[in-house]
C-alpha cells in the first residue's frame, strides 16, 4: 500500500515537471499573407505592437520626456507625441563599442520606436523581418521648437537618415528612404542633437511633436 | 523607538486583566489591543542575490555568497468600541507600525509600504516627533452601526459586507466583499468604504417590502464612487425585486460610470419547481463602433480565414435575461438546477447554460455533478497581421481594448466545464465546512470536526477552445492594468502578448483530494492535494517566451495540517504552483518548488506564538519569476489580544 502511494506521488511529480505549456495552447494570431500600401506606425495610437524607448535612458529626473498629447492642433485626429529634452546631461550607459564608459552626456537625446514590447525586453526580443513588405519610405510629420545649436535627425531602418533639421512651429512632412527592413529592432529613431556639446555647456534643448508616422512603398 | 515599544508593552500588561470578549452592553466602552511581534531571518539561496524594487523582492543570479538578514517588525492594532445606546454601536481602530520585518514571502503589504514611505521621508534620522509617529499610524477599520426594528444602517470603512445574491440579485449588481485584509494589504488603505441601509416598509403592521441602499467611495474593491439600490417585495408565492446600480469603473476611461437596472422575480407557485428569473438593462457605450472578425474562408481578409466587419452597439445589446429552475422531479437524483443566461453584447456578452445536480446515497455519501457550456454573443476580435509568421507587419485587427464597448474575457469566453465532487462525511450531523462546500481549502474547513474519517474528491475538466480579447487585471497596488499598459508592479521583465488568452488544443484536468482523519485524542489530521493543469488568467502571460510568464502550469500541491489544541502544525510541498498572490495566477508567475512549515502554539485563546519556514527553489531555468525566489525564510511571531471594559453609565 505504502509503495503504491509513493509510486503515485513520484508519477504525479514526474507529470507535473515534464509538461510543456505551449504544447497544449494554440496561438490565435492569424496572418493575412498580404501587405498594405502603407503601414501607419503611429496615428492616434501606436500600431507597431512594440513600444517606445528613450535613448539615452531617462535617469528618472525630468530631463527627457515622451508624452502623448491630445488637442485640436494634432496633424491628424487629436493625439500626437511630444518629445522634450531640457538640454541637461543624461546618464548614458550603452553596451560597448557604442560607449564603453558610462557617463553623463549632453550631446544628444532621442526616442526610438522599438519592436520590443518594452525597453527592458529590447535585448531579448528577436528582430522583426519586414523585408517582404516592400516599404521604401518612412514618412512622418514633425513640428517643434529647439534652442539655438540643437538640430534634429530622423533615422530609418537600414541606417539611412536625414539630419540638420530645424523644426518649425507648424507641421512639416519629412521623408526618409528605407534601405533595409531585414531583421530590425527599431522602426525609426528621432534624435535631438547638440553638435557643439564638447566645447559648449548645455543649452535649453527643446521639444518636438510627432504625428502620422508611416511606412510607404 | 525602543522606549515607545516598552510603553506599549506596559499598556498591554495593564490591560491584561480582562481578556474575555463579552457582548457590548449599552454604555460600555471597550479598548482592545492586538500586539504582533515578528522576527524574520532570511537569505537567497546560494548563487542568488536580492534587491528591492517597488516593495517587491527581485532575485537575480549572483556570484557573491548570500548573507542571512535579521529583521524585527512590531505592529499594534488598537480599537475602541462604544455602545452609547442600545441600538447604536461605534468602532474605530488604528494600526501602529513600529518597525517592519522584511519578509520575502508576500512583501507587498501595508506595513512594508508604510515603512518604505517613512524611510523615504525621514531616512535614518533619530529623534521622536509627532509627525514621525503619525506617519507610522494607519487607519485599520471603523463603523457606526444603528439598528431599529425595521431599520438597519451602517457606515463603515475596512469592514467586509455581504452581497445581495440571495435577495434577488441574480445578475450580481452588489457582490460580497469579504477579503478585507487582502484589499488592505495590497492597496495600502482600508476597503471597502461606504454606507449600507436596509429599511422594511411597515405601515399599519403590513409589510410593503424592503429597501436596501449601498453607497460610498469604494464599496467594491477597485471601483470608484458607487450607488446601489434594491427593493424586494413579497406577494404570496411571488417575490419580485427591483435593482439599480451606478458605479464608477476604474477599468474604463477616465471618470467613466456604468449603470444598470434589473427586474427579477422568484416564484414558488409551481409544484416541484422553484422558478427564478430576471431581465437586465445595461446601456454601456451605446452607439460605439467595434470590429468583428468572423470565420469565413470565402470572404477572408487575405489568408487569415476571417472576414472583418464593423458594427455599432445599440440599445437592444443592452438587454439580458436569466432563468433558473430548481426541481426535484428528475429521476435518480435528489435535486437539480438548470440555469440559462443571456447577456447582450454590452450587458455582459454571454450565452450560458448550466446544469447542476445533487445525489445523496446515504446520510454520509453525497455527490455533485455540474456542467457548464457558454459562449459569447459576439466573439473575440482575432489578431490578424499583415505578412506571414516569419515576416509580419502591421496588425489589421487586434484584441479589443480599454476603449471598446464589448469584450470576450475569462468569464464569457467559449468554455465547456464538467465537474464531479464526491463527499464522504462519517459524521454528517457536524458539518465539515465553515462556509460553502464549493471551496475546498483549509480556511473553509471546520477544524473542530470530530470524525474518524472524512474525504472529498473533486475532479474538473475544462475546455476553452477559443481566444479572448484583452481585459484588465488588478496589480500589486490594487490598480486596474490592461495588457500593454505599463505596470510598475508587474512581472519583470514585463511581458506582453499581442493576443488574448490562447485557446486549448485539448481539455485540461484538475483533481482535488481532501481527507480528514482523527488522530490522537481530539486531534485532526488533514491532507489536501491539488494536482492538475491550470491556466494563467490574463492575456499578458500568453507568449512563446519561456523565461518569465507561464501561460499554463501542471501543478502538484500537497498540504498537510494537524490540529490538536493548543498545537497547530502545517506543512506544504508545491511543484510548479502559482505564486501566493492573485496577480501571479493572472500574470503567469510560478514557483518551481515551494516548501512551507508552520508550527503554532496557542498559549491560551488570546495569545499564540508561531514558527514558520518558507523555502522557494528555481530548478529548471525556465519560466522564472524574479519576485518569487529562490530563498529561505524563517519567521517567529507572537500574536496577542488584550482588552479592557469601561462602563460610562450604569449598566441596565
Amino acid at each position: 500500500m505504502e509503495k503504491r502511494v509513493a509510486l503515485l506521488i513520484v508519477l504525479l511529480l514526474l507529470i507535473s515537471s515534464c509538461s510543456n505549456p505551449l504544447s497544449v495552447l494554440e496561438n490565435p494570431t492569424k496572418y493575412a499573407g498580404l501587405w498594405k500600401e502603407k503601414w501607419i506606425l503611429y496615428d492616434e495610437k501606436l500600431n507597431t505592437g512594440g513600444d517606445f524607448m528613450l535613448v539615452p535612458s531617462d535617469p528618472g529626473e525630468p530631463v527627457v520626456s515622451l508624452e502623448e498629447k491630445a488637442d485640436d492642433t494634432a496633424y491628424s485626429g487629436r493625439k500626437y507625441l511630444r518629445f522634450s529634452w531640457n538640454g541637461e546631461p543624461i546618464w548614458w550607459e550603452a553596451d560597448p563599442p557604442d560607449n564603453p564608459t558610462p557617463c553623463y552626456e549632453h550631446s544628444f537625446s532621442g526616442v526610438c520606436f522599438i519592436a520590443a514590447t518594452s525597453y527592458e525586453y529590447y535585448d531579448l526580443t528577436e528582430p522583426r523581418d519586414l523585408s517582404e513588405s516592400g516599404y521604401k519610405k518612412l514618412v512622418l510629420y514633425i513640428r517643434g521648437a529647439l534652442d539655438k545649436g540643437y538640430y534634429l535627425k530622423i533615422e530609418a531602418p537600414g541606417g539611412s537618415a536625414i539630419d540638420n533639421i530645424t523644426p518649425t512651429s507648424s507641421w512639416k512632412k519629412y521623408e526618409v528612404e528605407i534601405y533595409s527592413l531585414f531583421k530590425i529592432k527599431d522602426f525609426l529613431k528621432i534624435v535631438i542633437y547638440y553638435p557643439s556639446a564638447e566645447t559648449s555647456s548645455p543649452g535649453r534643448g527643446g521639444h518636438i511633436d510627432i504625428d502620422m508616422v508611416y511606412y510607404e512603398r | 523607538m525602543k522606549k515607545m515599544f516598552i510603553i506599549l508593552i506596559f499598556i498591554c500588561i495593564n490591560l491584561y486583566a480582562s481578556t474575555e470578549e463579552p457582548l457590548l452592553l449599552p454604555g460600555e466602552l471597550r479598548l482592545i489591543v492586538y500586539p504582533e511581534v515578528n522576527f524574520i531571518l532570511n537569505a537567497p539561496v546560494s548563487g542568488w542575490g536580492v534587491r528591492e524594487e517597488n516593495l517587491s523582492k527581485m532575485f537575480f543570479k549572483s556570484s557573491e555568497d548570500p548573507k542571512y538578514k535579521f529583521t524585527n517588525g512590531d505592529y499594534l492594532f488598537t480599537e475602541l468600541w462604544f455602545r452609547p445606546l442600545r441600538n447604536l454601536k461605534i468602532n474605530i481602530g488604528y494600526e501602529g507600525i513600529i518597525g517592519y520585518a522584511d519578509s520575502y514571502y508576500r512583501p507587498i503589504n501595508l506595513e512594508h509600504r508604510v515603512d518604505a514611505e517613512y524611510k523615504e521621508e525621514f531616512g535614518d534620522e533619530d529623534g521622536f516627533t509627532t509627525k514621525k509617529a503619525l506617519k507610522r499610524i494607519k487607519f485599520w477599520r471603523g463603523k457606526i452601526e444603528y439598528s431599529r426594528r425595521n431599520l438597519h444602517t451602517i457606515l463603515y470603512k475596512g469592514y467586509g459586507h455581504g452581497g445581495w445574491e440571495s435577495e434577488g440579485d441574480i445578475f450580481g449588481f452588489y457582490p460580497e466583499q469579504r477579503e478585507v485584509e487582502r484589499y488592505r494589504r495590497i492597496s495600502g488603505y482600508s476597503i471597502p468604504e461606504g454606507l449600507e441601509l436596509d429599511y422594511n416598509i411597515i405601515v399599519k403592521r403590513r409589510n410593503y417590502g424592503k429597501i436596501s441602499i449601498a453607497t460610498g467611495p469604494e464599496v467594491v474593491w477597485g471601483n470608484g464612487y458607487s450607488f446601489y439600490f434594491k427593493y424586494n417585495y413579497k406577494y404570496r408565492l411571488w417575490v419580485p425585486s427591483l435593482l439599480f446600480k451606478y458605479e464608477e469603473i476604474k477599468w474604463g476611461t477616465e471618470d467613466e460610470y456604468i449603470w444598470a437596472v434589473a427586474l427579477t422575480s422568484k416564484y414558488f407557485g409551481v409544484r416541484h419547481f422553484q422558478l427564478e428569473g430576471g431581465i437586465l438593462f445595461q446601456p454601456f457605450r451605446v452607439g460605439k463602433e467595434y470590429i468583428s472578425t468572423i470565420p469565413d474562408e470565402e470572404e477572408s481578409y487575405g489568408d487569415s480565414g476571417y472576414r472583418i466587419e464593423k458594427d455599432k452597439t445599440d440599445y437592444f445589446d443592452a438587454f439580458g435575461i436569466k432563468l433558473i429552475a430548481t426541481t426535484r422531479i428528475i429521476p435518480y437524483v435528489d435535486s437539480s438546477k438548470i440555469t440559462y443566461t443571456y447577456l447582450g453584447k454590452i450587458a455582459g456578452n454571454l450565452h450560458r447554460f448550466e446544469f447542476g445536480t445533487e445525489k445523496r446515497f446515504t446520510s454520509s455519501y453525497k455527490s455533485y455533478l455540474n456542467l457548464l457550456f457558454q459562449f459569447p454573443v459576439e466573439g473575440p476580435e482575432i489578431p490578424i497581421y499583415e505578412g506571414n509568421e516569419s515576416s509580419y507587419g502591421q496588425f489589421i485587427t487586434s484584441p479589443r481594448d480599454r476603449d471598446d464597448p464589448l469584450w470576450v474575457n475569462i468569464n464569457n469566453r467559449t468554455a465547456i466545464k464538467l465537474s464531479f465532487m464526491f463527499i464522504f462525511d462519517s459524521t454528517p450531523s457536524t458539518w465539515m465546512f465553515k462556509y460553502n462546500e464549493k471551496y475546498i481549502d483549509f480556511w473553509n474547513l471546520n477544524l473542530y470536526e470530530n470524525t474518524p474519517l472524512n474525504f472529498i474528491i473533486k475532479y474538473e475538466i475544462s475546455y476553452y477552445p477559443g481566444t479572448t480579447d484583452y481585459f484588465p487585471y488588478v496589480n500589486a497596488k490594487g490598480d486596474w492594468i490592461w495588457p500593454g499598459e505599463y505596470d510598475p508592479y508587474g512581472i519583470k521583465p514585463p511581458v506582453f502578448s499581442t493576443a488574448g488568452l490562447w485557446g486549448l488544443k485539448r481539455p485540461i484536468h484538475f483533481l482535488t483530494f481532501l481527507s480528514e482523519i482523527s488522530l490522537l485524542k481530539n486531534g485532526l489530521l488533514i491532507f489536501l492535494i491539488k494536482f492538475g493543469e491550470d491556466i494563467a488568467t490574463n492575456p499578458v502571460a500568453y507568449t512563446t517566451t519561456t523565461y518569465c510568464s507561464k501561460p499554463l502550469t501542471t501543478l502538484f500541491d500537497l498540504n498537510t495540517l494537524f490540529v490538536k489544541y493548543p498545537f497547530y502544525l502545517k506543512l506544504r510541498y508545491g511543484v510548479n504552483v502559482w505564486g501566493d498572490e492573485e496577480w501571479y495566477r493572472q500574470l503567469g508567475g510560478t514557483v518551481d518548488r515551494i516548501y512551507q512549515f508552520e508550527f503554532k502554539y496557542n498559549i491560551n485563546k488570546n495569545h499564540s506564538i508561531s514558527l514558520e519556514y518558507t523555502g522557494c527553489r528555481e530548478v529548471d531555468g525556465t519560466y522564472f519569476t524574479e519576485t518569487l525566489g529562490p530563498y529561505n525564510e524563517f519567521k517567529l511571531s507572537y500574536k496577542g489580544k488584550f482588552s479592557k471594559r469601561f462602563f460610562l453609565w450604569k449598566r441596565e
